[in-house]
């Protein structure tokens, strides 16, 4: 074997190592972005709350549990107190109810993981969407009925012009949203 | 590069990958916190607005608190307030970094053998302090107890007293560092009333201050500068003259329309020689009951000694008389603080003597109505205090929220005598000089997290309650009292189950008084939502008997001396500082002083001429002397002061008041002398002289100005008040560029017009009421999380304001103006059109919009900015716990490498329209307006649109007055100036 031929073997084994470890690692990486189990189950909470068998099967209107949609720019997170409305009735035996219980009466907060969010120089207002916009929940949050954990949404920023150039809504940066 | 090899990555990915599985998985940090009972109206997201009173200096004014999610993160005036309506000052404003210092104590503490302090809990502490009380009171030693507190009235003071009664004792003493004795001591003497009445500028139609800073301190700052505004623009013909007499070019002083400068301690000769003027020459008639003893008063000062000891002009002299004789109303104020000048009390007499030459001085001294100041202790009474504890007649020494060990002269030797008491008790929220020395600390909450009630002035009574929950372990005042007397003397003496239960049968005594129709619970709501119950129908105007003292003695008229190694001396108390109370609010120590622009730390004024004939520069750190101590603070040669003058701020030179206060030149009460004999009872009474020695070293000045002047650059106008007169009656037109499509010219403009869509936002500037004060400025620093950089940062240049009061002297005179700088909001603004990314742009509504994602911070904009409002974040600046809690949620916090700047609040903007939305309308003018205009004690700031042909701003900006600030660069600023109105007295 020629001294150049030699060369090129050990390039070529060299490169070929580079290769592997390179599409292992880009394998790795797209596994583990788009196909590790649970991806697309949104965030485990402290609660086994099930939006499906709430909003789903009860048929329990969202401002129930979120009554200030379109009073503030929050939709207002349930009061621990509100769940006991029903479930002083009904399965309070369950494992996940008692669990609130306990919160319930050491007067502590569930940390509840937030699942929807836009970052901090996005302001974000429900009112204007709920009031004049006439936009269901489902229309940025997904189907959440049909989710027992609700699946985040990137809100990017397309997510929002689109909608607010259809809808002829304000698009101008500061009066909208980043200020 | 890094030497990795094959395997070391190989590894080091594997980390990284297993990381980014189970680290960062889906799982947010973010958490939502929900109530586990809901809490009644609140509606997250929303804020709430509760009144309170403001307890940061005794004017007592009306304060809105916006709790926004449980947390305070605004101060607004309460409009229904009959002190302050709806205003309030930059120290006002800062009340929240009062409540969120970082440096407030976390739970009671208690102080070592080693000077440290360790934490114990509540009941141990108060333990301790229940039985040395009890201790002392069985041993009959209840006098040698002593309780120093700020000035207290209504439930707060009753509950205090009541106290000391049931531990035998009765020591009381309510410090006030500026007790403004000296015009008590004046009312008394020419008035035969021992009290600080209320007084009405407004009502007055011509105004000399004898040194009084009623703009900055003076009683009731706030109060006084929305009148002083009305009585400059009284309307009708003549406009109202204001003179002002003092040693210093103070904030007030450039105010006036004239400056009389004078050595400190000689105001009351100028007085008496106006007097003296008007009486022997009969200059308009004088109640005749009067006359003879005035012109015996005024016999021993012949007026060629009176201008030769002042050196003030005849032909000025008898201009002033002839003035004040004339005018109908007349007002003559006085200072009345002895740390500012010698004679005091005797200036406060000769101003009282000159306003009792008109019959009707009941219009513009309103004796129905005192101030509660008038009750806070004599000097005699501390200096009293100080010589008992230094003989170590005192045992226990309880102190709530005063520092005498900083704020009384260094030579009453305060602090040696307190180290003699065995016991001290500090009740202070943040350690200070004087807390320092403390045994036991049982912190007590904030004003803004409290109970009570304060009374500022007779008939007015504010209410004051917690607007958000206390943060660290801390206890309301009264809480304390009543929960250590239950320990003391037991539970029937004081059947109280907290202060809140005693606040409210206090207020239904006052309910039951009233005869009112309403329920006491109505009638407390009411009072919980106005902030407090007042009359404002009351009669005004009560008579008084005016005797002119016979006894009353004015020190002779003495030539100055000619020694050129002595100067003159003033300290004076700064609208940002007060007393020294306010130097560890970070916002008041990054607002520039109105007068000198320096920020974080004190100077030492001194004329430009003296500093060249000594050699001095800015920032020559200098050695001051007087026979009573020494101190050292970097020079500042400033036009504020005449040459043989030289001038300090009080409230600086803290050495135990936390990070921001701490370290930093230098506390003039170091030179103060040690008497305090009446008359002249007001702290420091004597007059002395200061030498001046170069140390070598220097201490940079953090200021903000540019220069002292403008070069000829026509930047803030002023018109003389003839001109004016002159321009309106011929229908002058201002030349404007309107920020508006009608303002497009072809022949000049490069750039096509806006069109707008609804509104054009815009504000107008009235140069001719803003007194300089900096209140825009703090309110800015709150509504838009404008960041704080401290004293390194702002000597770099790098301060962040998006608003600026930018102070200009004239070259030829001692006069200076300011003018209010923030982002002119430009039709063609030329930071628009050099960013690369259109961060900067123009929004459908006039705005221009700064859009902090976009930036990527290469700080063309800045550069091409003539206004230099732009602001440039050189770093991330940070908050400490709890600083961050103070937030506005509504506001993008900026971070490193993004440029900001004036908004005109835009999130109020966006939150006025949704309101008037939902009201099915549009933005009426007045709806709302930015933080700054909202504050403005004298309406200087107007915002509106300008599309709307009847708003505010846009009758104003067709005013003769109206001009824009570097108009030929035909940026078309959106934001009107009116220019300062001049006139000769």
């Amino acid at each position: 074997m020629s001294e150049r031929s030699k060369t090129q073997t050990f390039l070529r084994i060299r490169w070929g190592r580079w290769l592997a470890a390179s599409s292992l690692l880009i394998g790795a990486l797209l596994y583990l972005y788009y196909l590790y189990p649970q991806q697309g189950t949104g965030p485990r909470q402290p609660i086994y709350f099930s939006h499906r068998v709430h909003a789903g099967v009860k048929q329990i209107n969202c401002r129930f549990c979120h009554p200030f949609v379109d009073r503030s720019r929050n939709a207002g997170i349930p009061a621990v107190e509100k769940c006991f409305f029903c479930h002083e009735y009904i399965i309070p035996q369950h494992p996940q109810i008692v669990k609130e219980r306990e919160h319930y009466e050491s007067n502590t907060p569930v940390p509840w993981v937030q699942v929807y969010y836009v970052p901090d120089y996005v302001k974000f207002n429900h009112q204007p969407h709920i009031l004049w916009g006439r936009l269901d929940c489902t229309n940025c949050h997904g189907p959440v009925q049909n989710m027992d954990r609700l699946q985040p949404v990137e809100f990017q920023m397309g997510f929002c012009i689109d909608c607010h150039q259809q809808k002829n809504a304000q698009i101008d940066c500061w009066l909208a949203c980043h200020h | 590069m890094i030497d990795l090899g094959r395997r070391d990555f190989l590894k080091l990915i594997g980390v990284a990958g297993a990381s980014a599985t189970f680290g960062c998985s889906s799982e947010s940090a973010r958490t939502i916190i929900p109530y586990v009972f809901p809490a009644e109206e609140i509606i997250p997201g929303e804020a709430n607005w509760f009144a309170t009173t403001c307890r940061e200096c005794p004017a007592g004014c009306g304060l809105l608190a916006k709790n926004r999610d449980s947390r305070v993160i605004k101060i607004e005036g309460n409009p229904l307030h009959p002190v302050n309506a709806g205003r309030v000052c930059p120290r006002g404003q800062s009340a929240l970094h009062g409540l969120y210092n970082p440096d407030r104590w976390r739970g009671p503490a208690k102080r070592s053998g080693d000077g440290q302090f360790a934490a114990i809990s509540w009941q141990d502490a108060e333990k301790v302090l229940s039985d040395t009380v009890q201790r002392l009171s069985k041993a009959g030693k209840g006098d040698q107890i002593a309780f120093m507190t700020g000035l207290l009235t209504g439930t707060h003071k009753d509950l205090l007293e009541y106290w000391l009664n049931q531990a035998g004792a009765s020591r009381h003493l309510m410090y006030e560092a500026l007790s403004y004795e000296p015009l008590r001591a004046a009312n008394r003497t020419v008035f035969g009333r021992d009290a600080i009445p209320a007084y009405r500028i407004d009502k007055a139609d011509f105004l000399v201050s004898f040194g009084a800073g009623f703009l900055e301190t003076w009683l009731s700052n706030v109060h006084y500068a929305a009148q002083f505004a009305k009585f400059r623009n009284a309307g009708g013909d003549a406009r109202n003259a204001f003179v002002y007499i003092g040693p210093r070019l103070s904030m007030t002083a450039a105010n006036a329309d004239l400056w009389i400068p004078v050595e400190p301690g000689k105001e009351y000769l100028v007085a008496l020689g106006m007097l003296r003027l008007i009486v022997h020459r009969e200059l308009c008639p004088i109640p005749y009951d009067r006359l003879a003893a005035l012109r015996r008063i005024v016999e021993a000062f012949p007026l060629d000694q009176v201008m030769a000891a002042t050196g003030v002009e005849p032909a000025v002299m008898e201009r002033l008389a002839a003035r004040f004789a004339a005018a109908r109303n007349p007002l003559a104020l006085a200072e009345g603080s002895g740390c500012s000048g010698a004679n005091a009390t005797q200036a406060a007499v000769a101003a009282n003597l000159l306003c009792s030459i008109k019959d009707r001085l009941y219009e513009t001294h309103d004796f129905s109505m005192h101030a509660a100041l008038g009750d806070s202790a004599p000097a005699g009474a501390i200096m009293d205090l100080t010589r008992r504890m230094d003989r170590g007649e005192i045992e226990l020494l309880l102190v709530h929220e005063v520092n005498p060990v900083f704020t009384l002269p260094a030579s009453w030797n305060f602090r040696r005598s307190l180290e003699k008491v065995p016991m001290v008790v500090s009740f202070s929220s943040c350690l200070d000089e004087t807390t320092a020395m403390a045994h036991l600390v049982l912190p007590a909450h904030t004003p803004l997290e409290s109970w009570g009630d304060y009374s500022p002035a007779t008939g007015i009574v504010g209410l004051i309650q917690p607007v958000m929950g206390n943060l660290f372990d801390t206890r309301d005042f009264g809480d304390i009292l009543i929960s250590s007397g239950k320990r003391m003397s037991g539970q029937e003496k004081f059947p109280w189950v907290n202060f809140y239960q005693l606040l409210r049968e206090n207020w239904a005594q006052r309910w039951q008084a009233g005869n009112s129709q309403q329920s006491f619970d109505q009638f407390w709501l009411q009072a919980l939502q106005t902030g407090g119950s007042w009359d404002p129908e009351k009669t005004r105007g009560s008579g008084f008997s005016i005797q002119i003292p016979g006894d009353f003695s004015f020190p002779p008229p003495e030539a100055p001396a000619a020694q050129d190694q002595e100067f003159h001396f003033t300290a004076y108390p700064s609208i940002q500082f007060y007393d020294g109370r306010m130097a560890n609010r970070p916002w008041i120590q990054e607002l520039p002083d109105p007068m000198t622009q320096t920020t974080w730390g004190g100077w030492i004024e001194i004329h430009p001429q003296t500093a060249d004939r000594l050699k001095i520069e800015k920032g020559d750190l200098l050695e001051l002397r007087s026979p009573f101590g020494a101190l050292r603070a970097p020079a500042l040669p400033i036009y504020t002061v005449p040459p043989r003058t030289l001038a300090m701020p009080l409230g600086q030179g803290h050495t135990h008041y936390g990070r921001y206060a701490s370290g930093l030149p230098a506390n003039p009460m170091e030179l103060f002398p040690a008497d305090a004999a009446p008359p002249a009872s007001g702290m420091a009474g004597r007059s002395f002289r200061v030498t001046v020695k170069k140390t070598g070293e220097t201490f940079a000045i953090a200021h903000t100005d540019g220069s002292f002047f403008q070069h000829d650059r026509q930047i803030a106008r002023q018109i003389s008040y003839d001109g004016l007169q002159q321009a309106a009656a011929s229908g002058h037109k201002p030349a404007i560029d309107y920020p508006l499509p009608m303002g497009y010219e072809a022949d000049k403009d490069f750039y096509p017009a806006h069109t707008h869509k609804d509104y054009r936002w815009a504000m107008v500037v009235d140069l001719d009421r803003c007194i300089g004060c900096g209140a825009c400025v703090i309110a800015c620093y709150a509504e838009n999380n404008v960041a704080v950089v401290g004293r390194e940062q702002v000597i770099n240049g790098r301060e962040m304001s998006w608003i600026r009061v930018q102070r200009y002297f004239d070259r030829n005179k001692p006069v200076a103006r300011w003018l209010v700088m923030m982002c002119q909001h430009c039709d063609a603004a030329p930071c628009e059109s050099v960013c690369p990314i259109f961060a900067p742009q123009h929004s459908v509504e006039g705005l221009n919009n700064q859009v902090y994602n976009r930036c990527f911070g290469t700080r063309f904009c800045s550069q091409n900015d003539p206004y230099k409002v732009r602001r440039f974040n050189w770093f991330t600046f940070t908050r400490p716990y709890p600083l961050n809690i103070q937030l506005n949620p509504d506001v993008t916090v900026r971070q490193k490498g993004v440029m900001e700047k004036c908004s005109f609040c835009v999130q109020r903007i966006v939150e006025a329209k949704i309101e008037a939305r939902k009201k099915g309308r549009k933005v009426m003018d007045g709806d709302f307006t930015t933080a700054c205009a909202q504050t403005c004690p004298t309406d200087a700031l107007m915002f509106g649109s300008l599309l709307d042909p009847d708003s505010r701003v846009s009758q104003l900006i067709n005013h003769p007055r109206a001009y824009q600030v570097l108009r030929h660069l035909n940026t078309k600023p959106a934001v009107i100036y009116l220019k300062r109105i001049t006139q000769e007295v």
